[in-house]
């Protein structure tokens, strides 16, 4: 009889087969289907031309490689840097309510890109870096209130809301006062991946790297930390170093995504929180399972929010927005009935996250 | 071989833990047993290195603090009384006790797997192995947590009520298990305030109150002491009665 770790690892398998079938099916409706002047027999024939070596027309190889193709790599990128950054921070602070969104990650890189955009242009890779000091004070913020207000799962979640809507505050106040200091207002504070650059990518992909192989790396200790805190400790795992480097990584990730799309929100939330109701995997799984559906969400939508609402082009964020918003609402009614906590079981006693 | 030397613990609330010295012996099950808030298991966090605390702990001779995580939990496995219960199965909550001994992948081998299989059949849970820890009972979970400890094949135990959810049937079965490992030579602590289990298969009682050890040794000295009762309340006396499920029995004060 197969263990029930091999069935989870099972689940996993098929999840990520299908999840890397789904990616790869939105990934090229992506390139072939837009409102460019490039129709999708055209952007076929054009994608087969490239692949066979031979020339294709100037403008469609434009429309195609220059302007959805980097599209498409950052969506996927960006896709799954997000929902492993939730990934990361729900397992730390064991609240499967915690995104880098809602916890305000997200507004802090963000506000710190944008203050060093707007005070130290012609300086990408200390953007890159502002961005992820932004993203660890606002986690830092929501610890300290945290401390203050009291450790539930919900009022960590609420001092995240909190920390996320001053952060949020200050980004609109810097982009009316000046708003050369982004290209594309809308669609950074909504998030959003028009007029993404290779450029761009190559800055971010890197620290997402490092950053996915450190949570993996820690990914046996984390299943622990499911166990509570002094179940772990006595396991041998060092439960601050632990918790505080999958924090860390989170940040990281999240600060990633933020340079390249804006404020994007929701797929940390709803990638992470699918993946575990479907294969209950452990955190290593959970990390590639989170990687491929992430991408794959983010890129199915963003092909949504561009053609949609032809003519106009809509910020990728507001589509995720409309999925993600009756989601939490979802997870929050069934949390109220008792699913969906992770860790401990009413009347068993557990440790405290 | 665990120890105490200079002791001590206080919590805002006013309790304090305090002991000059305390030894806890290989070979032997000592239980630490006292009423509510006694500070047992206080006294079990402390030596886990859980809670911060003055004075030394010494395991196997080597300062507590010195020794790295892993490298603890390769000496000392420790079970507290509370116990979350996460989405896996049984088979892969004891697998977890072999963390400390895993290289940098952390990948089990042949070893780790046999060790696990040996403690979940040591423990009765083998046959529950695919269960889901949401589906089993309170019972089941503890000797599931009680299988992970086990599989960490540590040469001191430190347990924290490790019966409070069992039956007498399984509460008898664990009395003999946590005899045979300390036959085996391991150190076994346990924290309870099951006063006739405790007296039953103990080869040495701790007697606690209001955060000291006041009677330390054999249960029949322990019991004849006089010092249960100003403990716990009540007294316990030995029975001969060999059809009695434990050896000692409560009476009145």
């Amino acid at each position: 009889m197969a263990h029930g770790r091999d069935r989870t690892s099972e689940k996993g398998r098929r999840a990520c087969v299908l999840g890397v079938v789904a990616l790869a099916l939105v990934s090229l409706a992506s390139l072939l289907w837009g409102t460019a002047a490039l129709g999708t027999r055209e952007a076929l024939k054009t994608l087969a031309l490239l692949a066979s070596g031979g020339t294709a027309d100037a403008t469609a190889t434009l429309v195609l490689l220059g302007v959805r193709l980097p599209r498409v790599v950052a969506g996927m990128c960006c896709g799954a840097a997000l929902a492993c950054a939730g990934l990361l921070l729900q397992a730390s602070l064991d609240n499967d309510l915690a995104s880098p969104g809602v916890m305000g990650v997200n507004s802090g890189a963000g506000l710190l890109w944008l203050a060093a955009a707007l005070w130290l242009p012609g300086h990408p890779v200390l953007r890159q870096a502002m961005a992820f000091a932004g993203a660890l004070l606002a986690t830092l913020l929501v610890y300290l209130v945290s401390r203050r207000a009291g450790t539930s799962r919900g009022t960590v979640v609420l001092a995240g809301v909190a920390v996320s809507s001053l952060m949020g505050a200050a980004i609109d106040a810097i982009v009316v006062v000046w708003p050369q200091s982004v290209s594309d207002r809308v669609s950074f504070t909504l998030g959003g991946l028009s007029g993404v650059t290779y450029q761009r990518l190559a800055l971010c992909v890197p620290a997402m790297l490092v950053a996915l192989a450190a949570g993996a790396y820690l990914g046996r200790g984390i299943d622990l930390l499911a166990l509570g805190d002094e179940t772990a400790h006595g396991l041998g795992l060092d439960v601050r170093a632990c918790r505080l480097g999958a924090i860390v990584c989170a940040a990281l990730l999240a600060a990633s995504a933020v340079s390249v799309c804006g404020l994007l929100s929701f797929v940390g939330l709803i990638v992470p929180n699918l993946v575990r109701m479907w294969a209950r995997p452990t955190a290593r799984w959970g990390l590639v399972l989170c990687a491929v559906w992430g991408a794959a969400l983010l890129v199915a939508c963003d092909l949504v929010a561009r053609t949609i609402a032809f003519p106009y082009e809509l910020p990728v964020g507001l589509v995720l927005a409309l999925l993600g918003a009756p989601f939490f609402i979802a997870l929050l009614t069934r949390r109220g009935r008792g699913h969906g906590s992770h860790s401990v079981a009413a009347g068993r006693g557990g440790d405290a996250a | 071989m665990i120890g105490v030397r200079g002791l001590s613990f206080a919590r805002d609330g006013g309790f304090a833990l305090a002991m000059e010295s305390l030894e806890l012996n290989d070979g032997q099950v000592s239980v630490l047993v006292g009423r509510n808030g006694c500070g047992k298991s206080t006294l079990l966090r402390c030596l886990a290195g859980v809670l911060p605390h003055e004075g030394s702990i010494l395991l196997d001779g080597v300062e507590l603090g010195d020794l790295g995580h892993r490298e603890r939990a390769r000496r000392l496995a420790y079970l507290p009384q509370e116990l979350g219960c996460p989405h896996m199965d049984v088979y892969t909550l004891a697998c977890h006790g072999r963390f400390a001994t895993l290289g940098a992948v952390r990948t089990l081998g042949e070893r780790d797997r046999r060790l696990v299989r040996e403690a979940m059949e040591l423990t009765g849970v083998w046959e529950l192995r695919d269960r889901s820890l949401t589906d089993v009972s309170g019972g089941e979970l503890q000797r599931a947590y009680l299988a992970m400890v086990v599989a960490q094949d540590a040469g001191t135990l430190l347990l924290d009520e490790p019966s409070a959810h069992l039956d007498a049937q399984r509460g008898w079965e664990l009395a003999k298990l946590l005899r045979r490992l300390a036959d085996e030579g391991l150190a076994v602590v346990v924290a309870t305030h099951d006063v006739e289990s405790a007296f039953s298969f103990a080869d040495e009682v701790c007697l606690m109150a209001d955060g000291r050890v006041i009677a330390q040794g054999p249960p029949g000295a322990v019991a004849k002491s006089g010092a249960v009762p100003l403990a716990l309340g009540v007294g316990v006396a030995e029975q001969d009665d060999p059809t009695l499920l434990w050896r000692y029995a409560l009476t009145r004060a």
